[in-house]
């Protein structure tokens, strides 16, 4: 009888297996009269995936198994069969979550731009958590994640899936007020750390905005307030940022919209950056009108003027159109 | 300076070959979107106005029809691959463009709308396909589009009623996604990107429903927010402080043609388009044409692909019909197919 092995393991029992498959797939390439790309193929590469093929065919759910997957998702990082696979192996045979989480975290760093581990860190994740709902130890898997994104974003700051994995754990766990305040402690290193990075402050306006539903009335303003203030100082930290310009000017409709009053007189802040950037001679225009339409119109329409003639002429059009509408 | 059409049609014939060539790499590495590769294709041709011959039309239909899915009406990207909405719609379009719009109406229609309720949420979001759990308002436009063209060409096929609850649903979650800064973004309150709000805003237009469901300050912040996207270099960029990529010439342009569509822009003298400087994004386009192998890339000097062809193209017809240029075919900006197909059928 034939023997089969892979690194040291023996495989011969699944090789009647194998063969069937074999000859199903030649008998569809000759249909098909393809030829199979040699440059994709080494025979190392082929008997994993013969091995793997045989093994998802008849659900084999063991050690072997378990370690034969392991070693096809760090060939082929995108194949996604083989994480549905490798969960349900871990499903079966019980093996430590939190050591594949381990391995996935090392994976993770390897394979920034994959979306493939992030639905399977999903599932582990999820199973985790019903392992054991415990308040201390979600602060303990929160506090571990946070590490893990902070290296991911360190490699790239605005990297989609990260952000996507960020909102959906804040989604799925109910936070209680001290994480919400661990997680603004978060989010404001990296807009520390980058003050352009659009996706931080998108996150945060999230963060915000579920704390301020949360929050009784009179915090809210309180909350609103200190929002308002951050991104002032953020503003003067860097003026040529429309984000940190556009979150200043949502905090402003916010407390509008919610009857409290913006007693500060803002002028100054716009003025003191009029040189600097166009965004303070936008967000002027704005203000004034927020505050008051009507009375503003004349230095609303000096600004727009600025804007058409001198300053962000490449949108004259625009510019011509905001005037007609006033 | 314009974009040389005589290069961008050799650009075409040239990859065609390549993909179907099954000794080369590419052939395999971009399976998983051959049908969506073939729409891309077809388009680029129809936007030259360069004729697809009818042995070639004959043979592709052939293979579009390989990838259909008898049980649940849908199409895979690849024959026996997985089904998937966004080769789905992509099927369905080119179809529509071979003109073979029977096949559709017996042995499409009737099913997919059953596969498209079986992809939508409770909250009205859309799966991608039956398997996986992703969510994208990419898979919103693709449902809502298809359904457009079952009430345009099988009216009678369902009842009004279901298919407007479907409808209705897909549009409320895609409103949600909508963001204080006037963009869309991939789910709600997910940070606002160039591609998003065109899947999203087009599927309001498509219904025509936008000025059910925006008001008019709601649509200015989304003029400006696209207005917001041209770069210095002329070109478009997705998100603010990244740089401009071709692509995005379709996804704001469109969205901006839109806003014309609203009852509260419709009669303005000044096309939404206006706001962005044109002529400066007519140069960048060009800019990202290979003078050699002709076809056009993300930005200058990088490789081109059809994806980049084919949506450099029809942002260029978008430009030269404010300025009034006729080197390419009109394109309409809800359904991204040429407006003699849409309107003759």
């Amino acid at each position: 009888m034939e023997n089969l092995t892979y690194n040291g393991i023996d495989f011969s029992d699944l090789l009647p297996t194998i063969n069937q498959l074999k000859i199903k797939e030649e008998s569809y390439d000759s249909k098909r009269s393809l030829v199979l790309c040699d440059i994709l193929c080494t025979t190392e590469y082929e008997t994993l995936m013969s091995i793997f093929n045989a093994m998802l065919k008849v659900k084999e759910f063991s050690e072997r198994s378990y370690n034969l997957v392991t070693e096809v998702i760090e060939t082929v990082p995108s194949y996604y069969t083989a994480y549905a696979y490798k969960f349900e192996i871990i499903m079966h045979i019980n093996k430590d979550i939190s050591e594949e989480l381990n391995w996935l975290d090392e994976f993770s760093l390897d394979n920034i731009k994959n979306y493939q581990i992030w639905s399977y860190r999903t599932e582990l994740i999820k199973e985790l958590h019903k392992e054991n709902n415990s308040k201390d130890f979600f602060k303990k898997m929160l506090h571990k994640e946070n590490l893990l994104t902070k290296l991911l974003f360190d490699e790239d700051a605005k990297n989609h899936h990260v952000w996507s994995y960020k909102s959906w754990f804040l989604s799925y766990f109910e936070y209680d007020l001290n994480d919400y305040a661990e997680e603004v402690d978060y989010i404001g290193k990296l807009i520390e750390k980058d003050v352009l990075n659009n996706s931080a402050w998108c996150f945060r306006y999230k963060l915000i905005m579920d704390l301020l539903n949360r929050s009784k009335d009179e915090e809210k303003e309180l909350l609103l307030k200190e929002e308002l203030e951050y991104s002032e100082e953020q503003i003067n930290r860097y003026p040529d940022n429309i984000s940190s310009w556009n979150y200043h000017f949502r905090m402003l409709e916010l407390l509008k919209d919610k009857n409290f009053s913006i007693k500060k007189d803002l002028s100054s802040l716009y003025e003191a950056h009029l040189n600097e950037s166009v965004y303070p001679i936008e967000y002027y225009a704005k203000y004034l009108n927020l505050i008051d339409k009507y009375g503003n119109q004349d230095r609303i329409k000096d600004l727009f003027l600025i804007l058409r003639d001198h300053r962000d002429p490449i949108r004259k059009t625009y510019w011509d159109y905001k005037i007609s509408q006033l | 300076m314009s974009i040389d059409k005589a290069i961008i049609a050799k650009y075409i014939d040239n990859s065609d070959v390549h993909l179907n060539d099954e000794t080369h790499l590419e052939f395999y590495m971009s399976q998983h979107l051959r049908m969506n590769g073939l729409y891309w294709t077809v388009i680029s041709k129809q936007m030259i106005d360069q004729e697809i011959d009818d042995s070639q039309k004959v043979e592709l239909i052939a293979w579009i029809k390989e990838c259909h899915d008898d049980k649940t009406g849908a199409f895979s990207p690849y024959p026996g691959h997985d089904c998937h909405i966004l080769s789905t719609l992509s099927a369905i379009q080119l179809l529509i463009i071979f003109n073979d719009i029977e096949y559709l109406t017996e042995k499409v229609f009737p099913k997919v709308f059953q596969y498209i309720k079986s992809i939508q949420l409770d909250n009205g979001a859309f799966k991608g396909d039956t398997f996986t759990e992703e969510l994208d308002t990419r898979y919103s436009y693709n449902s809502l589009h298809i359904l457009y063209y079952i009430k345009k060409y099988s009216p009678n096929l369902f009842e009004q009623n279901e298919l407007y609850k479907v409808v209705e649903n897909g549009l409320s979650y895609l409103k949600r996604c909508f963001n204080y800064d006037g963009g869309f973004g991939l789910k709600p309150q997910r940070e606002s990107h160039g591609a998003h709000v065109w899947t999203s805003f087009a599927s309001f237009a498509i219904w025509d429903e936008i000025d059910n469901y925006f008001n008019k300050q709601e649509l200015e912040d989304l003029k400006w927010w696209l207005s917001e996207r041209q770069n210095v270099d002329g070109g478009l960029n997705g998100r603010p402080c990244k740089l401009s990529d071709c692509c995005y010439s379709w996804w704001c342009l469109a969205s901006l043609k839109l806003i014309n569509y609203s009852k509260h822009f419709k009669h303005n003298k000044i096309d939404c388009l206006e706001c962005i400087d044109l002529n400066k994004l007519k140069q960048f386009i060009v800019q990202c044409q290979d003078e050699v192998n002709g076809g056009i890339s993300d930005r200058p000097g990088n490789v081109v692909d059809i994806f980049h062809t084919c949506f450099g193209l029809t942002g260029m017809s978008l430009i030269e019909e404010i300025l009034d240029e006729q080197k390419f075919k009109r394109i309409d900006p809800r359904f991204c197919m040429l407006k003699d197909i849409i309107g003759s059928h």
